[in-house]
């Protein structure tokens, strides 16, 4: 840590030493903390509409395909196989590009949390789908023999055994969702990736700044997973089911 | 305790079920080949018979979980296969009780009992309430309202199961092989507790292996056996002493 720094001329990189070591500055953390702060807001807020609209359109969507509603069911099928099968980069620059062609324009932060609804809700509709059907029959036929209807039968039965079945695989795809919110700096929406690249431009930080922000998904994706531990505990039914 | 079984003042009593030539088909595979059978008021009666020879699919047919492919399903006089019957409000009327344990896992004893009358008839929670702890106390499970469904044993399950079904005020009650699932020192209170129906004048078809019940309960027995009604008649007669090849053949082999 005392040697020289690099002189400017060197092939490495700034902060690195002439030995090869690397002096961290932290401080560069403390100099961009408010740009990093409202990337991080971004990202959150596209990440928390993201996978709030993707469990809506999973629970609906996975619901109705469940339930094998005619048209609808084939409808929710093309959609689950075009978002499933499609690269996200791709679904986001059709959004941000292709749409304004047809006269829709969309802000960076509407296609920011759009595409990860659309992309997360057809994980999710798989996810609630494959729940909602892994309900033992013998319950919806209880349900049906006391006279409840087949939609007030799905409600009672399939919906609160269907969800806590499919918890696990749900939570996967929020953890990914909030993951790839980061794929929004491909249309320069200034989330916490997309800012932090922009000041490695400037300060050329590339380790401080990378792994500050490595650290901060690291630390909220386990927040979520203890979330959905959580949950599931909060949601045990005694003696299971 | 067989109520209206027996024809008042003359004028035949109008049955509380009726089959009228029913047939029931699973794409080429027919099941049942055109069943008749009236069942009065108050009448308690024991269907037994091979396995896959279409006792479940019978008793179905009842309360049309299985739509029928060919004749009617009469109750109290209404056809059941008739155009724009809401089979929801007729469900209400059938009780129906099944061999797997049915109960709904995620709610408690008492809210199993509580869920159709107050959501489907609409009643207050205080009086489902009052009413669910007396038939739990009925059916000797008193203590376990507030538990759930997999904390009991599979004995108490079905005792919970009818219930929940007596709950709706049935005019009639279906039983499909409720004790066959049950650890054989758990089947005698269960069938306790549908003696103790039986005896109170509900109308009851059971299809059972429990050739003991049928015979001091039964007030018919019938023997169904590839999709038809191969025999019929008073439980003892036709358990000691049956009439077709096929019955004597079935009951030796469970009797033995
Ligand atoms: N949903 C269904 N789809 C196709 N075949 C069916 C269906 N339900 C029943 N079957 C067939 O109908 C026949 C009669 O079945 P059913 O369950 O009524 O017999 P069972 O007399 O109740 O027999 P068990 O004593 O084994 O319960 C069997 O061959 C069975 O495989
Ligand atoms: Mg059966």
């Amino acid at each position: 840590m005392l040697t020289e720094p690099v002189p400017a001329n060197s092939a490495l990189g700034p902060g690195f030493l002439a030995d090869g070591g690397y002096q961290f500055h932290w401080g560069v953390l403390g100099d961009h903390l408010s740009e990093l702060w409202d990337g991080l807001l971004r990202t959150l807020a596209i990440s928390a509409i993201g996978m709030a609209g993707s469990v809506v359109v999973g629970v609906l969507l996975g619901g109705a395909a469940a339930l094998r509603i005619p048209v609808l069911r084939t409808l929710i099928w093309l959609y689950v196989e075009i978002f499933r099968n499609t690269p996200l980069l791709v679904q986001i620059f059709f959004l941000y590009f292709a749409l304004p062609d047809i006269g829709i324009s969309l802000s960076g932060f509407t296609v920011g949390w759009l595409s990860l609804v659309l992309w997360g809700g057809a994980y999710n509709v798989e996810n609630f789908r494959a729940g909602f059907q892994s309900v033992d029959p013998a319950y919806v036929e209880g349900g049906r023999a006391l006279g409840f209807p087949r939609l007030a039968t799905f409600r009672l039965v399939n919906l609160p055994l269907g969800w806590r079945a499919a918890l696990p695989s749900v939570t996967n795809t929020l953890i990914s969702v909030f993951k790839n919110s980061s794929f929004m700096i491909a249309i320069s929406y200034p989330e916490l990736t997309e800012t932090t690249v922009n000041l490695v431009a400037v300060s050329f930080r590339v380790f401080e700044l990378f792994i500050a922000i490595g650290a901060v998904y690291l630390a909220l994706v386990w927040l979520m997973s203890l979330g959905a531990r959580l949950i599931e505990r909060r949601f045990a039914i005694p003696g299971g089911f | 305790m067989t109520g209206g079984a027996s024809p008042t003042a003359g004028a035949a009593p109008e049955p509380m079920v009726e089959l009228r030539g029913v047939h029931k088909s699973f794409g080429d595979h027919e099941v049942l080949k055109g069943i008749d059978l009236r069942i009065a008021r108050g009448e308690v009666v024991a269907i037994i018979g091979p396995s896959g020879g279409g006792k479940s699919t019978l008793l179905r047919c009842v309360n049309l979980l299985e739509s029928v492919t060919a004749g009617q399903v009469l109750l109290e006089g209404t056809d059941l296969t008739a155009k724009g019957v809401d089979l929801n409000l007729i469900r209400r009327r059938i009780g129906m009780v099944f061999q797997q344990f049915n109960l709904f896992p995620h709610l408690s004893v008492l809210q199993n009992l509580t869920l159709a009358p107050r959501k489907l008839l609409k009643r207050e929670r205080a009086a489902t309430e009052e009413r669910a702890h007396a038939l739990l106390a009925r059916v000797g499970l008193r203590d376990k309202a507030q538990g759930f469904p997999k904390q009991l044993s599979g004995g108490q399950q079905q005792r919970v199961a009818i219930a929940r079904a007596l709950m709706m005020d049935p005019h009639v009650m279906l039983f499909d092989e409720v004790t066959s699932a049950l650890d054989p020192e758990l089947v005698s209170e269960v069938l306790d507790v549908m003696r103790d129906l039986a005896e109170s004048g509900m109308t009851m078809l059971c299809v059972t292996h429990e050739m003991g019940f049928a015979r001091e309960l039964g007030d018919r027995l019938v023997f169904v056996d590839g999709g038809i009604i191969a025999e019929q008649g008073d439980p003892k007669q036709v358990l000691d002493h049956p009439e077709q090849d096929r019955t004597r053949q079935f009951l030796r082999k469970v009797l033995r």
